[in-house]
């Protein structure tokens, strides 16, 4: 568990929440707290609980069981002062693309209450910001859906929120715009101080971005931590040695088993397989341990476990192979009526 | 009451956008006045209104005007709610009841604009509006689109997506439309008829706008504006009730 130095309050706290729709625990027991500053990742496959997670915290939905606070604020007891405090952009488009980029942060600049000339200088700043200043005027229709997703992430900053909800911030998005985005999280955690939660499921994206992470499956928590953390949990670096002739593999082995940070060497196929923790600054000390002992190498490689490595150990499932799956299906199907039927 | 202006505000943005909109819920209104009127000119005598058919019927014509312009923005929520916009609005620090409240007031005042052009239209079709009533005609449009657009709230509360939009205009809009005596005086009518007329809160409305631009009507003046007035008091508040709970 990655604890961060928690200086005061929690940004948000969670504790035994749940939110059921009929027999289906979509958010099931959930308890987490996140720091200020940080930013966080909730990474799940399609239907995990990720975005009822993200309901429930701005206000959207009422939790069955349990209860969270943002900022120190219930979120039943008190939505309103939650909604003033958050920015949410959501994983389907929320603008109204009947009018233009500027119509649309205009409005959004008064429902939250910003005094006008601020947000007429506010509007120019995050226009700036994820470079849409010349298409400001055009009608939102006629945007692309990366241009879209910059809009709303601009939107959710007008009202300089101190906690930011990204849900699939990049889904379906090209790389080139995916990696615009991530800078600009990047920024705005480190120059504006806004706590983000996002919700991804792109093990790259949580991987480049979030300080921690929670992997969630069937609306449960299944393990929280840094990535790095998390990866290690998996069970460590994977180095295979290759020699130049194959007989003075046992003499390696030797060498290598005395090396520290070394968990275990096994022999595969006339290669040494050697589990380590931080195999990146191992390889120069294999690379020693073997020319000391008078073994040639051929090859050196090194695989760290990845956070799909990190997924399948928590839930027997490949992240990356989860879609087309029947009950996943039912789940969206599920979670989308109840979604529905309570606005 | 900035969240109430903001949600006014918008529905009129909208509008303004909508030059097609605008042209089109016109020319309905217009076409039935000019086609319809002038073909049953010949075949119609209300002796009791003592006025030719097109002149009878503008009242009901503004009526049917206010009715599809008004249900048309009640019913708007549901697009809101399938392209997403809703969401912006239920995440927003505003209360439940302020996105109602905005979203009457913006729907009335654009059936008032559209009634009122409709109006300002009269005079080129050869039809009188008296001038000294028209602030009485413009209260009671207001009346009567607050209720309607109240009417297409709570219709969009309750109804899951837009598949049952042609449902609610076959069942719901057109019959208080037929019903409302756009077309057809109210008084004498078969037993049956008459108790489903008086049914129809539409029709207390029509008969109010016949009072006021006619000079007479079916039902007293005191009938009409109460009747009217608790059809609009009841589906505000009905939608108020569906959608202003904060969760």
């Amino acid at each position: 568990m990655g604890e961060r130095e928690n200086t005061g309050k929690p940004m948000i706290r969670m504790k035994g929440l749940s939110k059921h729709f009929g027999d289906l625990k979509a958010v099931d027991d959930v308890t987490l707290e996140v720091a200020k500053g940080e930013v966080f990742g909730l990474l799940g496959p399609n239907g995990a609980g990720k975005t009822t997670t993200i309901s429930l915290l701005c206000t959207l939905l009422i939790p069955t069981a349990g209860s969270a606070e943002v900022d120190g604020v219930d979120v039943v007891g008190d939505p309103l002062a939650v909604r003033k405090s958050i920015g949410v952009v959501f994983q389907d488009p929320s603008l109204d693309t009947k009018l233009t980029a500027r119509e649309n942060l205009t409005l959004h600049a008064m429902l939250y209450d910003v005094p006008n000339d601020l947000a007429t200088r506010r509007i120019a700043e995050v226009l700036q910001l994820v470079e849409l200043t010349d298409d400001a005027d055009r009608d939102v229709k006629t945007f692309s859906g990366g241009m879209k997703r910059r809009l709303e992430i601009a939107r959710g900053l007008i009202h300089h929120p101190r906690l930011l909800f990204l849900d699939e911030p990049t889904l379906g998005l090209d790389p080139q715009t995916r990696h615009h985005i991530w800078e600009h999280v990047r920024t705005l955690n480190k120059e504006k101080d806004v706590t983000i939660i996002l919700t991804t499921h792109y093990m790259d994206e949580a991987d480049a971005l979030c300080n921690r992470i929670a992997v969630i499956d069937h609306g449960r928590i299944v393990a929280t931590g840094s990535p790095a953390e998390l990866k290690e949990g998996v069970g460590g670096d994977l180095i295979t040695v290759e020699t130049a002739s194959g007989d003075d593999v046992a003499a390696a082995r030797t060498a290598l088993e005395g090396l520290d940070g070394v968990l275990s060497v096994d022999e595969s196929k006339g290669k040494l397989m050697v589990t380590a923790k931080g195999g990146d600054t191992l390889i120069p000390l294999v690379v020693d341990a073997c020319r000391d002992a008078k073994v040639r190498i051929r090859s050196v490689n090194l695989r760290t476990p990845t956070l799909n490595d990190v997924f399948l150990k928590h839930t027997g499932t490949d992240l990356r192979a989860e879609n087309g799956n029947a009950m996943d299906h039912i789940r969206q199907i599920v979670h989308r009526r109840g979604r529905r039927s309570r606005s | 009451m900035r969240g109430i202006y903001t949600i006014w505000l918008r529905e009129m943005m909208r509008y303004s956008r909508e030059k097609s909109r605008v042209v089109s819920s016109l020319a309905m209104p217009l076409f039935f006045l000019f086609f319809i009127g002038s073909g049953l000119n010949t075949a119609f005598t209300a002796d009791r209104y003592n006025v030719n058919y097109l002149q009878f019927m503008f009242p009901g014509i503004l009526a049917m005007s206010l009715l599809f312009t008004s249900i048309g923005s009640g019913l708007s929520v549901i697009w809101d709610r399938e392209f997403g916009f809703m969401r912006e609005i239920l995440v927003a620090p505003i209360r439940r009841t302020s996105v109602v409240v905005g979203k009457i007031l913006g729907g009335t005042s654009v059936a008032m604009i559209q009634g009122s052009l409709l109006l300002l239209a009269a005079p080129l079709l050869g039809l009188s509006v008296p001038l000294a009533a028209v602030p009485a005609i413009l209260g009671t449009m207001a009346l009567i689109s607050s209720g309607i657009v109240g009417l297409g709230l709570l219709i969009a509360a309750l109804s899951e997506s837009f598949e049952g939009h042609s449902i609610i205009m076959s069942f719901i809009v057109m019959p208080m439309f037929i019903l409302s005596g756009a077309f057809f005086p109210i008084e004498q009518l078969p037993s049956w008829l008459g108790a489903l007329v008086a049914l129809d809160p539409l029709s207390y409305g029509v008969d109010l706008l016949r009072h006021l631009i006619l000079g007479k009507g079916a039902n007293s003046i005191a009938l009409n504006v109460g009747a009217m007035a608790c059809f609009s008091v009841a589906t505000i508040a009905a939608c108020t009730r569906a959608f202003g709970r904060e969760f």
